[in-house]
């Protein structure tokens, strides 16, 4: 039996590769995923071996506050003072860092899109740090510093050159040095500037007391582990003490946390959705070929195999197909591994370590590869273990699969149940609707799986209804066939229902994000022209720099705000930082309760919804806890309605400079006189934003206009991620085609032989596909727009708002669906036409 | 019947070529299946007319050549050397495209089985080549036609619900619609009852008698053979006898001398 079953897979070995391919394509995309999350991380972990190679305890804050930006507690000066006096301690050197963001010559920021720019003390001779001079002195005097090679590469700057540093200040500093690390010209693409301790302490600190860090070297026989807890003990409450083992792993989790985590979950969720679509296809194959092998089977059985051993050579072809493509996609995922790993390497994030191949990612791929194969394969072939040994004694075989009472019935209440658990969401009920929408939402996808057949007959005579009547007969044809076997034209259209499905939902929640984003310039901005950080680690502007705008003539008022992470009530919270007495100068955040224009100094504004969450009132008073230790009871004198500028909570800028180190503006409003010139103040402010190293100025549209666009950058990541998944349901519609086509030979040997062309047997097999393509294109259309309305509707309490269908897009989805049905057929139209007629006819 | 009307063996063909009673004729033809030392000579220079209005059976064992030469003739396949032509024309001349168009409007099909598309209905079925060809069916002929097939209500039922008598009189219907200048019948009644095969050979005979159609119908019965106005013996590739006004009898009695 076994030797059969192998005999027959090899024989279809041309078939066996095109359901392969399916398969290969997804476990690709998971093992280049993986490996390349392997990668990241082993690089990174030498990175931070490395950073820490010197050094063998580190004193600093043991909780970063906020999620927006790492920052810890600072460590107080007498801090130092203890740990110095111990006896096992032979250096411990204190280290200030912050941000400091290199201006080039063009006045263009350097980095700040991805690796950190960093500032901090350097030394001649400190031994714990892992940067040393390659050229040129350590910084001595003021506003001397050192830079990184790639940084000063970059910036194009050479030694005794002057340049721009924003801290956010921006200060006007002079190149004394430039470090490597190791061998190497930067740690992992990052930026760095080193201060003297002063120029520290004033740039990055704001001037406060205190350090960042402190690293320490343990005396001759002593352990890090035994420096570590020693220190320990001197140490006040919110100040830690690790050993670089500590450090190291500690790093690697909060890399893996902040951006390898969401980045590896982003690209899994897409690997999923390509996976389910090539089980589609792997499903619909095995069915296709197992019913065609319906007398094959049937002989078997006839002649004395059983059951068992029919199911087992079928799983055994399964098994086959399974290890082919996992492997195969293994190694596909490799290579595509290492070519973005090689792009990331031309663009800068250079990690030591080169592709790293974890044995889980084998493992992994190999394993998902098969489970999908054995599952998707595991229906067809019990259906053909069931066939009876007398259909062997039938005339041909076709797939007669039919459209059952059971199925539009189980559909049927998947589908209502669905509809159910997303109309709740997108109305709020429950505890959590978007959860609720979302389970909802599963269930709609498997209710369509299960309804395809029942929808299939109809929905292929509705359309193949202009078809027939533009293309005669061969358009009559291809509305029968696309309808004689309504599982098959269902399986088949559904890999790109769900493609199509998920394209849809993203393409509708970024047009939603569109216009929300212009109704909120539209409808609460006051302020003429907007001045926003793109960069997302940190740097920003400094205050002062409103305050300069703010003098320009023509201004009527300029406002910077500023993110900062306080704890409330013990939590660590991102709040909005501002002048509260002027935000309503530049923006209507709708006060609903008391007043901002007299916020004063110990209150703050929160939001009507954040209000609600926690149970607050207006005159309330909450504990709030900055990062140097400072803790104090605010009163909410504020309670603002729009929230979509100003977020949860404003905390006035007044207190937050007192107790921070980092005080920065990531967005400045600037709301002009009446009658100003708007040209020449923008060119004005950008004259003065140009030395502060300030982003453009932009009117409120052309604001909207970018912040869309960006939104439209991330929609083409996202069609592109999915592109893999249509590509994928093609290839199943191509390789249905192709089958059916097998099974028909005769039939289109007597289409052939009673003359029809081959140019009218190529269109009918083109518009059986276009049908099949439309089918599934309107249903993953029709699904996706209602899931995207519905977790639209749910996200509301969270500040979504606004479903937005945008027609035009819809539309081209639905026409590139039915193109693909074009596509995919050209292959086995080809092959169908290049039929030889006699062959075709005499053939059994 | 006379003699000039009846099919000519080789080596006849040129007193009637070209003869306007004549609806399809083979000069010399050779089919030769393979190279070097695996070919096979199906045809060996067969010459041959089939004339107009006439029913002609072409009879012989098994690789004697029956179908390539029917094949051959019916333009579906080509020969190694020699010419087929049908209404004068040569098919060796016509491209792929011309001569699918040509087997559309001349050529008329009847198969041993799988005859008919299963998506389409008895009517549809019976007007495929027109509506292929984008012709305007002849509304009255088809009437004709379909009384004559006399499937009555059934016209508008799938093969898959017709028996497996009805569905070859569909497929003679389909044949006779296009007026063709000849029908080519593949064993029409070799996957039907005797019932239901005379039936089928009845109408081809009626088509033939009242209609002035041409039918060429290759067949291993004896039976079947014995509704042709003629029966032409094949062996070996060559056309060895012809037979007029065939009985069952009288072709078994022939057959056997072949040691069929």
């Amino acid at each position: 039996m076994l030797s059969i079953s192998l005999k027959g897979i090899w024989s279809h070995k041309r078939r066996l590769l095109r359901t392969c391919s399916a398969v290969l394509l997804g476990v690709a995309f998971l093992a280049g995923t993986l490996i390349l999350g392997d990668t990241m991380r082993n690089g990174f972990s030498e990175v931070f071996s490395d950073v820490y190679s010197k050094v063998d305890v580190v004193v600093q804050g043991s909780e970063t506050i906020g999620t927006t930006s790492d920052q810890r507690m600072v460590v107080p000066e007498d801090v130092l003072e203890r740990i110095e006096a111990l006896g096992d301690v032979k250096v411990a050197v204190p280290d200030i860092s912050g941000m400091a963001q290199i201006i080039g010559k063009d006045g263009q920021p350097l980095g700040g899109q991805g690796p950190p720019t960093l500032g901090g003390v350097f030394t001649k001779d400190d031994p714990t740090n892992p940067l040393v001079l390659s050229e040129g002195a350590a910084p001595s005097g003021p506003n001397e510093v050192v830079i990184n090679r790639l940084a000063a590469e970059q910036a194009k700057l050479a030694v005794g050159d002057t340049f721009t540093v924003r801290t956010p200040t921006p200060v006007e500093v002079k190149l004394v040095g430039i470090l490597k690390f190791g061998d190497k010209d930067a740690i992992g693409g990052a930026t760095y500037v080193g201060f003297n301790v002063d120029d520290a302490r004033k740039y990055l600190f704001g001037g406060a007391p205190g350090y960042s860090a402190i690293s320490l070297l343990a005396s001759d026989g002593v352990s890090p582990q035994e420096l570590s807890s020693q220190v320990k003990d001197l140490l006040p409450k919110g100040i830690g003490s690790y050993t670089s083992d500590e450090m190291r792993k500690q790093s690697e989790e909060m890399i893996g946390d902040a951006f390898l985590n969401g980045f590896e979950t982003i690209l899994l969720v897409f690997t999923g959705v390509a996976l389910l679509v090539s089980s589609f296809s792997i499903y619909n194959t095995f069915s296709v070929i197992l019913a065609q092998r319906t007398r094959e089977s049937a002989l078997l059985r006839a002649i004395g195999a059983t059951r068992r051993q029919v199911l087992g050579s079928i799983a055994l072809e399964a098994v086959v197909v399974g290890i082919v493509a996992s492997i195969g996609g293994f190694f596909a995922g490799w290579g595509l591994a290492a070519l973005l790993n090689w792009g990331m390497r031309s663009v800068g994030v250079d990690l030591p370590g080169g592709l790293k191949v974890g044995s889980n990612s084998i493992v992994v791929s190999v394993i998902v590869g098969m489970v999908v194969t054995m599952l998707a394969s595991l229906a067809p072939a019990i259906r053909a273990s069931r066939v009876k040994p007398m259909e062997a004694l039938r005339e041909a075989a076709v797939d007669h699969s039919d459209t059952s009472r059971v199925r539009a019935i189980l559909g049927g209440v998947l589908a209502l149940a669905g509809i159910g658990l997303v109309l709740a969401g997108a109305f709020g009920a429950g505890s959590s609707p978007f959860q609720l929408a979302g389970f909802g939402a599963v269930l709609m996808v498997v209710a369509f799986v299960v309804l395809g057949p029942v929808a299939a007959r109809p929905a292929a005579f509705v359309l193949g209804a202009p078809i027939r009547a533009t293309r005669g007969a061969a358009g009559d044809l291809a509305a029968g066939n696309a309808s004689r076997n309504p599982a098959r034209t269902a399986g088949t259209a559904a890999a790109l229902m769900i493609g199509v499905a998920v394209v849809v939902l993203f393409t509708v929640i970024g047009s939603s994000l569109t216009v929300m984003i212009r109704d909120t310039f539209t409808g609460s901005v006051r302020a003429d022209l907007m001045m926003a950080e793109t960069s997302f680690t940190g740097s920003g502007m400094s205050p002062d720099f409103a305050n300069q705008v703010e003098e320009l003539p023509g201004v009527a008022s300029s406002v910077g705000f500023g993110f900062g992470s306080v704890l409330v009530a013990g939590k660590a919270t991102d709040v909005m930082i501002a002048d509260a007495s002027k935000v309503t100068s530049v923006i209507d955040p709708e006060v609903a309760e008391g007043t901002l224009d007299s916020l004063g100094q110990n209150a703050i504004a929160v939001s009507s919804d954040e209000a609600e969450k926690q149970g607050w009132s207006l005159g309330q008073n909450v504990k709030i806890g900055f990062i140097d230790g400072y803790s104090t009871e605010m009163t909410i004198g504020a309670i603002y309605d729009r929230a979509e500028l100003l977020g949860s909570i404003l905390l006035p800028r007044s207190v937050w400079a007192d107790h921070s180190t980092f005080d920065v503006d990531i967005i400045n409003l600037v709301t002009l006189d009446k009658g100003a010139d708007v040209d020449a103040v923008t060119a004005e402010i950008n004259r003065l934003g140009k030395t502060a190293g300030a982003p453009e100025a932009l009117t409120k549209a052309e604001f909207a206009d970018k912040q869309a666009g960006q939104v439209t950058q991330l929609l083409m990541i996202v069609y592109v991620l999915l592109a893999l998944s249509i590509i994928i349901a093609l290839m199943g519609i191509a390789n249905t085609l192709s089958l059916s086509i097998h099974e028909r030979t005769r039939e289109l040997g007597l289409l052939r032989a009673i003359g029809q062309t081959r140019g009218q047997l190529r269109s009918m097999v083109r518009w059986e596909s276009v049908i099949i393509a439309v089918f599934g294109t309107a249903g993953g259309v029709g699904l996706g727009l209602f899931l995207a309305w519905g977790m639209i509707r749910s996200l509301e309490s969270e500040g979504l708002s606004g479903f937005s269908a945008p027609i035009t897009q819809l539309a081209v989805i639905t026409f590139v669906g039915a193109l693909a049905g074009v596509l995919a057929a050209i292959m086995p139209a080809r092959r169908a036409a290049r039929l030889d007629v006699l062959d075709a006819i005499a053939m059994e | 019947m006379t003699e000039s009307q009846g099919p000519v063996g080789s080596g006849r063909a040129s007193e009637a070529a070209g003869a306007s009673g004549v609806a399809a004729k083979a000069v010399a033809a050779t089919k030769v299946y393979g190279q070097g030392d695996t070919s096979v000579t199906a045809l060996d220079g067969v010459s041959v007319e089939f004339p107009r209005a006439h029913f002609t059976a072409i009879m012989g064992p098994s690789g004697s050549g029956k179908s390539t030469l029917m094949h051959c003739v019916a333009g579906l396949d080509s020969l190694t050397a020699g010419q087929v032509f049908i209404n004068d024309i040569d098919l060796g001349s016509l491209s792929d495209r011309d001569l699918t168009v040509f087997r559309r409007e001349q050529v008329g099909f009847v198969f041993q089985a799988f005859n008919l598309i299963p998506t389409l209905n008895a009517r549809e079925n019976i007007v495929l080549p027109m509506t292929l060809g984008g012709a305007k069916v002849d509304s009255n002929w088809l009437d004709v036609v379909i009384e004559t097939v006399g499937l009555g209500d059934r016209l508008s039922h799938r093969p898959s619900e017709l028996s497996g008598g009805q569905q070859q009189r569909v497929a003679v219907a389909r044949a006779l619609a296009s007026r063709p200048a000849v029908i080519f019948a593949d064993e029409p009644t070799g996957n039907l009852d005797s019932r239901s095969g005379s039936e089928v050979l009845k109408f081809l005979q009626s088509a033939v008698r009242d209609r002035d159609q041409t039918i060429v119908m290759v067949t291993h019965d004896p039976v079947a053979a014995a509704h042709a106005d003629s029966v032409l013996f094949l062996a070996d590739g060559n056309i060895v006898d012809r037979m007029d006004g065939p009985t069952a009898q009288s072709v078994l009695d022939r057959m056997k001398s072949f040691g069929d």
